[in-house]
This record gives C-alpha cells, sequence and structure tokens, in this order.
C-alpha cells in the first residue's frame, strides 16, 4: 500500500508484487523503484511498515503481508 | 476510544469515554486548522490516513501512557477527510485522579502522533498544492516505548 506523494508517484495506492522467497524490504524498494522512477527519487524518505508495524531494510517479508510505504508524516494539526 | 474519523469529533463523546467519579482532572487538546503554514496562506486541506495502523498506533500511544503514568483514561480522535480553517485536527482528552500526570499525558500523546501515527495532511495554498512532510519515521521511535526509556 502506498500513501501521500509516494502514492502519486506510483499512480495506485495498492499493488501486488511477485517476490522470491525470503525477500527482504530493501528488495521490495529496489524492484519499485526500478518500476516507478518517481519513487526512487525520494525513495530515501520512505519508511517500510509490514502488517502494519515499522520495520527495517533487512525484514524478510512473505507471501500475503501487507507491505506499506509511509512517507513522512505531517498529522497532529499545526501545533 | 482511539479513532480516526470521517466526520466533525464529537467532544462530549471523548469526556464521555475518559470520565468517572474518581477523575479530578481533565485536561483536553485540540489541535486546530490555522490559515497559515511555511508563510502562505492556507485555502484548503485534507487529512489521509493509513487507517487500520493509524488506529492502532493510537492504541499504541495510549498503552505507553499507562505504562508511564498509570493512566487508562485516554481518548484520541483524528479527522481525516476535506477540513476547513478554525476545524479541529485532533482532540486528545486525558483524566486522571491528579493534574500534573493529565498535562504530561496530554503533552506526550500529541508530541507521539507527530512522531508515529500515519497520517499525511495535502494542503492548498497560494503557492499550490503540496503534501506536507513533518517528520519521518523512525523504526526505533516507532517501537513501543517503555517508561525505562525516559521522557
Amino acid at each position: 500500500m502506498v500513501f501521500a506523494w509516494a502514492r502519486d508517484a506510483v499512480g495506485s495506492g495498492e499493488l501486488q508484487l511477485d517476490l522470491p522467497d525470503g525477500a527482504t524490504v530493501a528488495e521490495v524498494m529496489r524492484r519499485l523503484s526500478e518500476d516507478h522512477p518517481r519513487l526512487a527519487e525520494r525513495s530515501d524518505a520512505l519508511t517500510v511498515a509490514v502488517n502494519q508495524e515499522f520495520v527495517g531494510s533487512e525484514h524478510a517479508v512473505q507471501e500475503g503481508d501487507e507491505v506499506a510505504l509511509i512517507p513522512p508524516i505531517s498529522g497532529g494539526g499545526y501545533v | 476510544m482511539f479513532e480516526i474519523s470521517e466526520t466533525t469529533i464529537n467532544v462530549d463523546e471523548l469526556h464521555r469515554a475518559v470520565l468517572d467519579s474518581g477523575q479530578g482532572a481533565l485536561v483536553d487538546f485540540f489541535g486546530i486548522v490555522r490559515d497559515h503554514a511555511r508563510g502562505q496562506k492556507i485555502v484548503a486541506l485534507e487529512y489521509h490516513a493509513y487507517k487500520p495502523m493509524a488506529e492502532q498506533k493510537l492504541r499504541q500511544i495510549g498503552d505507553e501512557i499507562k505504562e508511564r503514568w498509570g493512566i487508562g483514561a485516554v481518548a484520541i480522535v483524528h479527522r481525516v477527510g476535506n477540513l476547513k480553517i478554525g476545524d479541529t485536527a485532533v482532540m486528545i482528552s486525558v483524566a486522571s485522579p491528579h493534574r500534573a500526570e493529565a498535562f504530561a499525558a496530554c503533552k506526550y500523546a500529541i508530541d507521539r502522533i507527530k512522531q508515529i501515527v500515519p497520517i499525511w495532511k495535502r494542503e492548498t495554498g497560494e503557492n499550490g498544492v503540496e503534501w506536507v512532510e513533518e517528520c519521518e519515521v523512525s523504526v526505533e521511535s516507532a517501537a513501543r516505548q517503555e517508561s525505562s526509556a525516559g521522557g
């Protein structure tokens, strides 16, 4: 799942990826960056969540996992 | 009560969620949509959330407050959708027997919302439309904070 400007860069809020067994978050990012150059330009600013928990780039994804690209957040009003 | 809401925040509902006869202090925080930001006039604003994760992170903040101050009476509601200047974007209510913990917990809640809850604002200002970026989430800071971590 992709949010905010990253969603605009990918052109969709949800997409499916076929990945080899044991693929890491870093590999997911590499694949998405190859397919979406506008995402690649700013991919350093993204944090990744798997099944709604933030994880590091070495985290291995499993079949059926929900992977979310989280750009810098801006909730909480203007305070 | 930890919710992402598409409709106007109901103040009484949060108060009902946190008040009981053992509470002596009730502290509310309101985050309001302002008419200017980063040197420009704001015309319109939308909030977007990764709703299930955002609600789960709001609950995590409630758990952290319970761990740190022993306060279970916390309610947080954050709006999504189109908001106008002057609308409430987020409301936090904390009730406790004494005032000091309630003030501290309320401040902690808004600070944590800005660190770990996946919500984004898309502003329309005089200079165009943009996704506002305020805080890059770090995996370490997003992990559940135990009271020994300080702060």
